[in-house]
């Protein structure tokens, strides 16, 4: 089952490494954006984390995590600046919301870090057995690296943290439900982006005429101050 | 009385706090969010104005929003159909955000807050700005200019206000509206220099000093003005309606040539007094030079008019008033008594206005107008033991791959060095800060708005070319024409600043560029511009007496209180707010020692 799910993910990966950031040098500028914002938005859930811990030595493997993952932002954010313009193929900033409260035990967001990491060592791998961009083969490689010790990192802080392994197996796999059920969400929200566009384009074009006449008046009249 | 002001959606999301007129608790949502002017929705800043206050949401008389989203839609609206039918991604967009988010943004914050309908207002954007300049100026009455790129529909207001029965009276006596706009003309002028609008205006005015400003007729041909301050700007040069082509259009690209490619302003370095400039960036800074003489002359025009008709009490607010070149220049014009600019006059600062209106909108009333000034360390502090002893654990080892290429390459161990006593520590810093180190320095609540003025800022002595070159190359990753602004104690600031500067509030905060004496330029030489000015912050012992204790202890070794102080950040991201972002920073740069409150950190 899980060989399958990979299977359908690296053709999946292929199909956009090879058809569409070819054709659309935009659309792969944005998926490195992309890329760079979810390395930030790791950053940032590892910020909250870092606080909601107290012993030192899991501070410390946490710190020197967030420098990586910072650093991992920078790598795909200095990808995109070799363009000019780049700040065009920049994804907007995202609202900020932390995945567990206070309250929380903080072993639930180590698991959920865990899963991102290992998503991500997957696809990048993915990407880079299907790239042939040297630049970006060069940033994936020393990421990839990062992310695995990751994997191994936050897996063994989250048993240390003293939560059962039944219960790191069953948040692990709420987590996994939980983030299938957002790729859905996204991508249903694109395909009803497309009906919203759809509908925008016929009013736009249809109306548009007649709302342009007045527009350019209350324009031109405001302009004399 | 405790009304929450709130701004978001367009950049610099903020939330504060006023209670009885006083306000105590106000934060950019960047901060937390560490996303440089985020412009979401400021969950984390409200959720840090209600814990630093120790009040529920239930506890709020009233929620102000700082601008009214249906006068803002008509404006939207009305441009995205302008260029009909060329305009369909501008339409597309702005429609799926508004319909979707900003047009309900009462009703958001009516859910969010778990408050009823009523309890939420709107002021108009401009007026929000104004209510932060006038009611925090401590003003009994006063003029009042308000430039941005755009507002509701406005881009520049002028406002007259008085006090009746303790309530502010914020009148408008000037009203120029979109798409005219002096704001959007710099932000276009920005852009066709190579930066990004609406961000990096403080590059264009920083590279006006390596240039003339020759373009300065061809420029001002685009706007007619009059003496009443109004003016229109001839939209055949520039695309506001349709802003994904741009500020700029053709017309403007035929008439002064091709936009700016990246990375030309090498040549421009302040720390180097024989730059030459090659003649391609000539023509560039000249651009620069010759739009902020324009913007001068505009501010100056506004100034003259409510010094003429109104009042000799100045307040100023709006992004445009970040322009401290230009706020010079107001503060050199005869008959200004004060002048008065918020700590944050951007977007930011909006959301202050709105939570002080607030308290008088829900019956508060004051007869002493000078109690609602406020002070500018109102952001978040931390302890730093906890994150100090995680440092400890760390095997410099790992941290090698940033600082490859530094004089850190083989960092042993950080050493920790911990003061019971703020005097020894000062001391001691002082001392590092001699020697030549680049001291991060973290001290209590940090300030609002953009200027680092002692609690979140880096430091070194002032002295020193090569210094002050590292700390732009190695730490801040700064262009090496954005010159550094100095702090200098009140104890000697007549001695580097002329008299007639140093009565302005506004050298409270970095907020007005002045010329340095003579005597002092060579004590002061990296933080002083091409053109022979500098930024001062003059430090009083009682706005922040730490700071001032430092500069005086230092100004004990060095001959002159003053220190080169830049802003606690990495190139990209808002000023630091935790302990932990400053170890970051720490770690990965060449600083070389980190104040954290009383904690010393050195680098071995
Ligand atoms: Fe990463
Ligand atoms: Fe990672
Ligand atoms: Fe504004």
């Amino acid at each position: 089952m899980t060989s399958l799910f990979n299977l359908i993910r690296y053709l999946k990966v292929k199909l956009v490494v090879n058809t569409l950031w070819r054709w659309s040098p935009k659309s792969y500028l944005r998926s490195i954006s992309l890329f760079s914002a979810t390395e930030s938005d790791t950053v940032w859930q590892l910020i909250h984390a870092f606080y909601m811990i107290e012993n030192p030595k899991h501070r410390a493997e946490i710190f020197t995590q967030i420098l990586e993952e910072d650093f991992h932002a920078k790598q795909f954010e200095d990808l995109i600046n070799i363009t000019e313009h780049a700040d065009n193929y920049k994804v907007p900033f995202e609202e900020k919301k932390f995945l567990y409260s206070k309250e929380d035990p903080v072993w639930k967001l180590l698991a959920y870090c865990y899963i991102g990491e290992k998503d991500a060592a997957d696809k990048f791998k993915d990407i880079m057995a299907c790239s042939h961009n040297p630049d970006l083969k060069r940033t994936l490689a020393k990421i990839i690296h990062d992310e695995t010790s990751h994997v191994g990192q936050a897996n063994s802080i989250l048993y240390e943290l003293g939560a059962k392994p039944s219960e790191i197996k069953i948040e692990l796999w709420r987590i996994r439900l939980i983030r299938k059920y957002e790729s859905l969400v996204r991508n249903t929200k694109r395909i009803f982006e497309v009906i919203v566009d759809a509908l925008l384009a016929i009013i736009y074009f249809t109306m548009g005429l007649l709302v342009s006449f007045k527009a350019k008046s209350i324009i031109l009249d405001r302009k004399n101050s | 009385m405790k009304t929450l002001g709130i701004s978001y959606g367009y950049h610099d999301a903020a939330a504060a706090l006023a209670i009885d007129g006083k306000l105590v608790a106000c934060s950019q949502e960047d901060r937390f969010t560490r996303q440089k002017h985020d412009a979401n929705f400021p969950r984390y800043a409200v959720e840090y104005c209600l814990e630093q206050s120790n009040i529920s949401l239930s506890d709020l008389d009233l929620v102000v929003y700082h601008e009214n989203p249906v006068e803002k839609f008509t404006r939207v609206l009305t441009s995205s159909f302008y260029s009909y039918p060329y305009s369909f991604s501008e339409f597309k967009n702005s429609m799926k955000s508004w319909l979707t988010q900003k047009l309900w943004v009462n009703n958001r914050l009516s859910k969010e807050f778990k408050v009823s309908p009523f309890k939420i207002k709107n002021l108009d954007h401009h007026f929000s700005h104004a209510a932060n300049a006038f009611i925090g100026s401590g003003f009994d009455e006063a003029g009042i200019i308000i430039v941005d790129a755009v507002g509701d529909w406005f881009s520049t207001v002028i406002y007259k206000g008085t006090w009746q029965e303790g309530k502010p009276k914020i009148e408008a006596v000037r009203k120029i509206k979109f798409p005219n706009s002096l704001g959007l003309f710099y932000s276009a002028v920005t852009e066709y220099l190579g930066f990004n609008p609406n961000d990096q205006e403080c590059n264009t005015m920083a590279l006006a000093a390596f240039g003339e400003p020759k373009f300065y007729d061809e420029l001002e041909k685009l706007v007619t003005w009059n003496e009443d301050c109004s003016y229109t700007l001839d939209q055949s040069f520039f695309n506001f309606m349709k802003f994904y082509d741009g500020g700029i259009n053709e017309k403007f690209i035929e008439k002064f040539g091709s936009a700016a490619k990246k990375n030309i302003f090498n040549n421009c370095d302040c720390f180097d007094p024989n730059f030459k400039l090659e003649e391609t960036t000539k023509h560039y800074t000249d651009m620069a030079a010759s739009i902020q003489r324009l913007y001068e002359k505009y501010i100056t025009t506004c100034a003259r008019f409510i010094l003429k008709e109104h009042s000799t009490n100045i307040c100023f607010a709006g992004g445009g008033a970040l322009n401290c070149v230009a706020n010079g220049k107001l503060a050199q014009l005869e008959g200004i008594t004060n002048l008065y600019i918020p700590a944050d006059p951007g977007d930011g600062g909006s959301a202050v206005g709105a939570a002080l209106y607030g308290n008088f909108m829900a019956g508060f009333s004051e007869k002493d107008v000078s109690r609602l000034k406020y002070p500018v360390y109102l952001g978040k502090g931390y302890d730093e033991k906890l994150d100090v002893a995680s440092l400890q654990e760390i095997n410099p080892k790992e941290l090698k791959r940033y600082l490859k290429n530094s004089k850190y390459a083989n960092l042993n161990f950080f050493k920790v060095l911990e003061f019971t006593d703020s005097k020894q520590m000062i001391d001691k810093v002082s001392e590092l800060l001699m020697d030549k180190n680049i001291v991060g320095w973290y001290q209590g609540r940090s300030e609002i708005g953009p200027r680092a003025l002692g609690n979140r800022s880096i430091l070194i002595r002032p002295d020193d070319y090569q210094l002050a070159k590292r700390l732009s190359t190695k730490v801040k990753k700064r262009a090496a024409f954005r010159p550094y602004a100095v702090s200098v104690s009140s104890n000697d600031a007549d001695k580097l600043i002329d008299e007639h500067f140093i009565k302005y509030d506004g050298l409270k905060k970095m907020q007005i560029a002045t010329p340095v004496k003579d005597e002092c330029l060579e004590k002061v030489k990296a933080c002083v511009h091409v053109d022979k000015s500098t930024r001062p912050q003059i430090c009083d012992e009682k706005e922040n007496p730490l700071y001032h204790e430092l500069l005086n202890k230092f100004g004990e070794r060095f001959g002159l209180s003053a220190l080169l102080n830049t802003s606690f950040n990495e190139k990209g991201f808002p000023l630091i707010d935790s302990p932990l972002l400053a170890l970051i920073m720490f770690v990965r740069t060449e600083m070389d020692v980190l104040v954290l409150n009383n904690t010393v950190i050195l680098k071995e």
